[in-house]
């Protein structure tokens, strides 16, 4: 790893307080006193024994001190009373984006049905060398990533962290191919059992159209083997061998089996991108 | 219509909210007058709105709906502006010290610079997880997902970071403790 890296691994390291220490959230609520009951008197026992959140309190004190000593009240409420006068009647005051949500939306609802309509063509008919393939996505270029949609039951839904699939569940990928112009996708279950997705015929690496969202035209049935199912995805500039990328996923799983992948997967490997989506398994071992 | 607030009504929430508002709009924003222009702009919703204000449990709940929406906005209206890492570094120093000391600025200059190419769904998670200082619990609880999405969004959010700054911002990182020179 070189400087520069670490210097952005630890920019974008998450900050999580320190095991045991309320959350700088936590704190911030603690000293305009919003918090209550067990959660107050749980930050203020804390916070005797805690030097670091002492700091953390006394810092946020300060600051809270400083904005009212240069912003009092009186001087802004003037400008807050005319500005209230053009705030319109609605507030936009939601932040919520679940995935229901979006469902409710009837263009969406009308996509997903296309959607569905499209995974089961695809699991269906036979391919189409000449088949135009659909796109999605969000426009973000020489980025790369795997992500999945799951169709269980005649609905589509989104796959995220904490998805569970189980035996039956039908999965179609798509794939932000970044500047890479080949994809081999490569699975493992709990069994360490891997296996080359695509290309479907094992050999060399699928041409893939650089972009985000590119929905592979192959669908997949899972059938009942243990989870967890973990699916790579090789990306690379040039054409690689499905049976090299099948390899490196049996290295990173050795001494781990499945559940080791992801976290062993470098961010590169075969000459190009490497991503993983892992999925929890119901009923594992279920015939 | 809905309920309007008192003079004193706002002038409370002010004295306990303010700071923790201009505290985030500041980390969001990245400069003082924009900070301040959009505290009052929450403040404003707070006096007009008091009535679904009032019927949140937590205050600081609806303050932060209220002031992420705003300033998602302000950036998204930053039209043709696309920040370098270190251009308000000089400009943040006196006041967004915090509580994280240095490494908290470039944290939050950063996070700034890589807002704008994320989609809102990813913005406002990274923006209570990184900015806000919540757990990933917390933002769980405060946006409706589950802890695993969140985590998985945030993921999504350093992996594509970093390959951004490899490709396209290392230049402009400081080596040495010096600034790189344009």
């Amino acid at each position: 790893m070189t400087g520069e890296d670490r210097e952005l691994a630890r920019l974008l390291e998450s900050p999580e307080p320190p095991p045991g220490c309320p959350s700088e959230w936590t704190l911030q609520r603690f000293v305009a006193e919003e918090l209550k009951g067990d959660e107050r008197r749980s930050v203020a026992t804390h916070t005797v024994s805690c030097e670091h959140c002492r700091v953390q309190l006394r810092a946020l004190d300060d600051e809270r001190d400083a904005f009212l000593r240069i912003h009092p009240f009186d001087e802004v409420e003037a400008d807050i009373a005319e500005r209230a006068l053009f705030v319109p009647e609605d507030p936009e005051i939601r932040v919520s984006e679940s995935w229901w949500e979006r469902w409710r939306d009837p263009l969406v609802v009308l996509a997903a049905g296309g959607f569905a309509a499209l995974v089961v063509a695809a699991v269906l008919l036979p391919p189409d060398d000449g088949a135009v393939e659909p796109t999605t996505g969000h426009g973000i270029k020489g980025i790369t990533d795997l992500n999945a949609s799951l169709l269980r039951d005649g609905v589509v839904t989104e796959v995220a962290g904490g998805t569970r699939v189980r035996a039956g569940d039908e999965l179609q990928f798509s794939v932000d191919t970044g500047d890479y112009d080949h994809l081999v996708l490569v699975g493992i279950d709990g069994t360490g059992d891997v296996t080359v997705y695509l290309p479907v015929d094992g050999g060399t690496s699928l041409p893939v159209e650089r972009g985000a969202g590119r929905l592979l035209e192959q669908g997949f049935r899972l059938d009942a083997s243990p989870g967890p199912e973990v699916f790579v995805a090789f990306l690379t500039g040039a054409p690689i061998e499905a049976v090299d990328a099948a390899g490196q996923v049996r290295r990173w799983a050795t001494e781990g089996g499945a559940s080791a992948v992801a976290g062993r997967a470098p961010e590169q490997a075969l000459g190009g991108a490497v991503e993983v989506l892992s999925l929890d398994k119901e009923g594992a071992g279920a015939p | 219509m809905a309920e309007t607030a008192t003079h004193t009504q706002v002038e409370i929430l002010y004295n306990r909210y303010g700071a923790m508002v201009h505290r985030r709009c500041l980390r969001i924003l990245g400069n003082e007058q924009d900070a301040m222009d959009a505290t009052q702009e929450v403040f404003a919703r707070v006096s007009r709105h008091y009535e679904s204000f009032r019927a949140e449990a937590a205050p600081s709940t609806w303050l932060m709906r209220i002031s992420t929406n705003h300033c998602l906005n302000v950036i998204r209206n930053r039209r043709g502006r696309r920040q370098k890492l270190a251009a308000h570094r000089q400009e943040l120093e006196p006041t967004d010290r915090g509580t994280r000391g240095y490494d908290g600025i470039e944290r939050a200059e950063l996070i700034r610079t890589l807002l704008v190419r994320f989609e809102p769904g990813v913005q406002r998670l990274v923006i209570h997880h990184y900015l806000d200082g919540m757990t990933k619990t917390e933002v769980a609880q405060l946006c409706g997902l589950s802890v695993p999405t969140v985590r998985k969004r945030l993921n999504l959010f350093v992996r594509r970071s970093r390959r951004y700054l490899q490709q396209e911002l290392l230049a402009t990182l400081p080596r040495d403790g010096k600034e790189a020179r344009p």
